[in-house]
């Protein structure tokens, strides 16, 4: 069965986050991202940003993936980089690495589709003491429990949670220094949208995906919405 | 084929799109009108609509705008939001 990841990664959608990669670009330059720092993108789809950061700052990049289709594409975009970047096929919930190794983390829209205990454990793991965890993730204000349910099964989430709850369980996993933000997704500036192509050989099950998932963004309008948010080990 | 763009073009019908042709020709606009042969776009201003750096389209007169065969579509790109 198609999913909406399968959708992204066929059509080959970069920067398929809320915000875009305007937002991304954003984020980054907030970081003081240094030659000397270690990135960890999870869960880097396309590898848009994971390639951005290597060429922009000439950083020591590790990006991760499980989408074979997503894992390819990152493959072949970061074979054209003039600075490397290391991929592994690897989840969020086991990670090869060992303990203390970045000095920053990326999930942009991640944490929503795995069990967040486990990903949040290795993340707190992995980042050195001091180092920053940065995430772009779905969130919503007031939707019912069956709104959430509905949501929550097409995207393949495996949970939905509000800005309260994304704060309560950072600081449950011994985060510091957490700050979030809720935007709406009908606040979406059109400058923050992301590009995509259809092109002929796309079947028409994943138009219907496509077709649903944009009626449900306008279908629940301000109480459907992303966070923002970014804390320290 | 062309069945497929024609549904594709009714779904983004009032969105500003960048039509490929298959002849290499790229075609920006807004969908005013969709009929089973071809889908018709008028022109957009001068504005940064998502990073596709439109530029203006002029001489196009009045009405639907200007229309494309269906069956002459390679691509059709949009922009979206995403999770």
């Amino acid at each position: 069965m198609t999913t909406y990841l399968d959708v992204l990664a066929e059509l080959g959608i970069d920067s398929a986050h809320p915000g875009g990669f305007s937002l991304t670009k954003n984020i980054l330059r907030k970081l003081n991202i240094q030659q000397t720092s270690s990135i960890l993108d999870v869960g880097c789809g396309t590898g848009q940003t994971a390639a951005y950061i290597a060429e922009q700052y000439r950083a020591n990049v590790t990006a991760i993936d499980i989408h074979p289709t997503m894992l390819q594409k990152a493959k072949e975009r970061f074979a054209s980089l003039s600075h490397p970047v290391h991929l592994y096929n690897t989840s969020i919930e086991s990670l090869p690495f060992s303990s203390e190794q970045f000095d920053v983390i990326l999930c942009e829209s991640v944490l929503s589709f795995v069990s967040l205990s486990k990903a949040l454990q290795e993340i707190y793991r992995v980042l050195k003491p001091k180092g920053k965890l940065l995430s772009i993730e779905v969130a919503h204000s007031q939707l019912t429990e069956t709104e959430k349910k509905d949501i929550t099964s097409f995207y393949g989430f495996r949970h939905l949670l509000t800005e309260q709850q994304w704060e309560a369980y950072l600081h449950k996993n011994g985060f510091h220094k957490v700050q979030t933000a809720y935007h709406p997704v009908m606040q979406q500036r059109v400058l923050a949208a992301t590009p995509f192509t259809i092109t002929a050989d796309v079947s028409e099950e994943m138009l219907t995906i496509l077709h649903t998932h944009e009626h449900m963004t306008k279908q629940y309008g301000r109480r459907l919405g992303y966070c923002i948010f970014s804390c320290e080990k | 084929m062309s069945q497929q763009w024609y549904n594709v073009c009714c779904r983004y019908h009032g969105q500003v799109v960048r039509i490929h042709d298959k002849f290499g020709n790229v075609h920006i606009g807004r969908i005013t009108r969709v009929t089973p042969n071809r889908v018709y776009i008028a022109p957009v201003g001068r504005r940064n609509l998502g990073g596709f750096g439109f530029g203006f389209y002029g001489g196009w007169g009045w009405g639907w705008g200007f229309g494309i065969a269906l069956a002459a579509i390679a691509a059709i790109a949009l922009i979206g939001l995403f999770w």
